[in-house]
């Protein structure tokens, strides 16, 4: 059922990206990253993912969180579910995240996390959005 | 001849008198060390006594010691057993349940699905009294005691109890004086003492039947009673019914499932706080279960019927008037342990219509800080602000955050009912997501995220909230402006057309300022602002 799902991983850490993928590609889901933000909107406008894992902090500590914020004004982004998952906590911006700008995302997770726990939300949050697909069309 | 004879025998009696002398002598000075050894010996024998009643002391107390402790395990082993039998039935349910020998929909299906819930609800009640238990036996020192007021406990109960009488078809019937003094106690304690006297009472009534609830005063205690009309306890049973785990057949037949810990908890309690629980019972016919407690040297002024009065529209002179003053905490500083507490109002299908409110409330539950997170059809109800003031009392929720309508409708309401929980009133902050999310998109995708992200914002902001202490000071409601130019006379004005005595002060003999030097203004030819 996860057959042609498509995820965007955002993230700057190739070993998460890399680790990530494989468990979503093993439940068959199509994977496909960009290692910085702007890379990442320039992918979702292309390919239009299904859902998209972000990681907060890249370039600097909060580029996530201007992601997201540059997805939700774009029409065609900003119903795209976004997962947030971020190793922001164990780090001196602990406190900056998840309270300090209004957050545009659906979930978030901290890293590092079990691929059990990244599944488990990733299916709960594609699933939510389909009975919402539901219920608009 | 004669005289030798006479003379020996003379000598021999003389010999004989000496010698019984002193054998006389003998025999009284053995007399007296006799007596002597004989007073030693009742000394010994008493001392030996005194040691053998301490010795039989010692072992009474030694095989209580040891009694005590078997006494709990064979009671902890006995509870053990207890739990065992409602989790192996509802894993057989659930197991016939998953392996599919019963199709989805059915009645059955419904039947195995009620029986396993209702199964776990009272295994879960039954950890929840061993752990209270637990916690009344060893937690008597480190409990807050402070003054209690037995009317406002027996008060918030009412509308639960109600609700449970109505089931039941027991008329519940409260008996309240308008005051009563207050006790020194634990709330949670004392709540937990009346409710469980309370919900016996209606369990244990048939229907048609009556319990009556009754507070009063009398010689500098405080009583309170539950009574009912119903099945009653047999008087061997009686002494039985506080000794923990014991259950009369006749409450078997009601619910199968109760600890019988119930009552020895709430015994416990009442002498805790330096009280007694007494019960008079007739079987067949009744029960009453009453609790006396001293009462607190504290006793409060009473409350002001309306708890913080905001400004009225209309003040008298002098009326007391309001303001806010900083009592604790430090400016500008985020303090992530405050132990939030997040209420997500479905606001009926206002909110819950285009907002996920359990997404929502999922989502605020993982936010750091967040110790609680709930929903409730209306958070606003009854119901609804107990499950808040709930939290505080029982999880110590130390800030609350109400995701529901605008602040203008119920901040009021939530600050009341933090107040009731002992919460300063102030600790609360609202996120509207009705008509900021609700009301404003059908898009629930949207909707429900925009709703995360005010909760989130709320839970940040809550933790900068300061105590605030509602003062009340004597207002004169007079105004003094100064400067009469052309603002000051238009401020004057509009104070004085809403009814108050204004003072406007000019430095120069006339007022009108640069308003003065003009002759006419365009459009209306004359001067008003």
């Amino acid at each position: 059922m996860n057959a042609g799902r498509r995820i965007l991983i955002i993230d700057d850490d190739p070993a998460f990206t890399k680790a990530t993928r494989a468990i979503l590609e093993a439940h068959g889901y199509l994977v496909d990253e960009a290692q910085n933000g702007e890379e990442g909107l320039a992918k979702m406008s292309q390919q239009k993912p299904d859902l998209v894992l972000l990681d907060v902090m890249m370039a600097w500590p909060l580029e996530g969180v201007s992601v997201s914020r540059e997805m939700m004004a774009q029409r065609d982004l900003q119903h795209i579910p976004i997962i947030m998952v971020t190793s922001i906590r164990s780090s001196e911006h602990r406190t900056a995240f998840p309270q300090d700008e209004y957050l545009h995302i659906d979930s978030w997770l901290d890293k590092p996390c079990s691929p059990s726990q990244l599944l488990s939300e990733v299916e709960r949050t594609l699933a939510r959005y389909e009975r919402f697909k539901r219920k608009a069309s | 001849m004669a005289a030798m004879t006479t003379l020996l025998l003379a000598a021999v009696l003389i010999a004989l008198g000496l010698s019984s002398l002193g054998l006389l002598y003998y025999i009284y000075t053995l007399k007296a060390k006799l007596r002597l050894q004989e007073a030693e010996l009742v000394a010994a024998k008493e001392e030996a006594q005194r040691h053998s009643a301490a010795l039989q002391e010692l072992e009474g107390e030694l095989a209580r010691l040891k009694s005590v402790p078997r006494v709990e395990m064979m009671q902890v082993l006995q509870l053990v057993h207890e739990l065992r039998s409602p989790l192996s039935s509802i894993q057989s349910a659930l197991d016939v349940l998953l392996q599919g020998y019963i199709t989805s929909g059915t009645d059955l299906h419904t039947e195995m699905l009620t029986l396993a819930r209702d199964r776990a609800a009272a295994t879960l009640a039954q950890v929840n009294d061993f752990l209270r238990m637990g916690s009344v036996l060893q937690g008597e020192v480190r409990r807050k005691v402070q003054p209690v007021q037995l009317l406002d406990v027996v008060r918030r109960l009412a509308p639960e109890m109600r609700v449970k009488a109505r089931w039941r078809a027991v008329n519940l019937e409260l008996n309240l004086p308008p005051s009563l003094p207050l006790i020194n106690a634990n709330y949670a304690d004392i709540e937990h003492l009346v409710a469980n006297l309370m919900n016996n009472a209606i369990k244990y009534t048939r229907a048609g039947g009556k319990v009556t609830v009754s507070l009063r005063e009398e010689g500098g205690k405080v009583i309170g009673s539950v009574e009912d009309t119903g099945i009653g306890i047999a008087p061997e049973d009686i002494p039985k019914i506080f000794s923990g785990f014991y259950r009369a057949e006749a409450a078997k037949k009601i619910d199968a499932y109760g600890t019988g810990l119930g009552l020895p908890i709430a015994k416990r309690v009442a002498e805790m706080y330096g009280g007694e629980l007494k019960v008079e019972s007739e079987l067949g016919k009744g029960s009453k279960f009453s609790f006396i407690f001293p009462k607190s040297e504290v006793q409060a002024v009473e409350r002001a019927p309306e708890a913080p009065s905001y400004p009225s529209s209309e003040p008298a002179d002098s009326s007391p008037r309001l303001v806010q003053r900083k009592i604790s905490g430090r400016r500008g500083e985020m303090r992530p342990r405050e132990r939030v507490g997040v209420y997500v109002c479905h606001c009926g299908t206002n909110i819950a219509g285009p907002v996920d409110v359990e997404e929502v409330t999922r989502f605020a539950a993982s936010l750091p800080g967040v110790l609680v997170a709930r929903h409730y059809a209306y958070m606003c109800s009854d119901p609804g602000q107990e499950l808040i003031r709930k939290d505080i009392r029982e999880l110590g929720v130390g800030r609350v955050v109400v995701a529901s309508c605008s602040p203008l409708m119920h901040e009021h309401t939530f600050r009341r009912a933090c107040q009731e929980a002992g919460l300063n009133p102030f600790f609360v902050q609202m996120a509207n997501i009705r008509e900021q999310c609700a009301w404003v998109t059908d898009d629930v995708f949207l909707a429900t995220r925009k709703a995360k992200s005010l909760v989130a914002a709320a839970v940040r902001r809550v933790g900068y909230h300061e105590a605030l202490e509602v003062k009340e000071v004597p207002v004169k409601p007079a105004a003094l402006v100064v400067g009469g130019g052309i603002a000051g006379i238009e401020a004057a004005l509009r104070i004085a057309d809403s009814g108050k005595k204004v003072y406007l002060v000019e430095r120069e003999p006339s007022i009108g300022g640069h308003m003065a030097q003009l002759f006419k203004t365009f459009p209306t030819l004359d001067c008003a602002a």
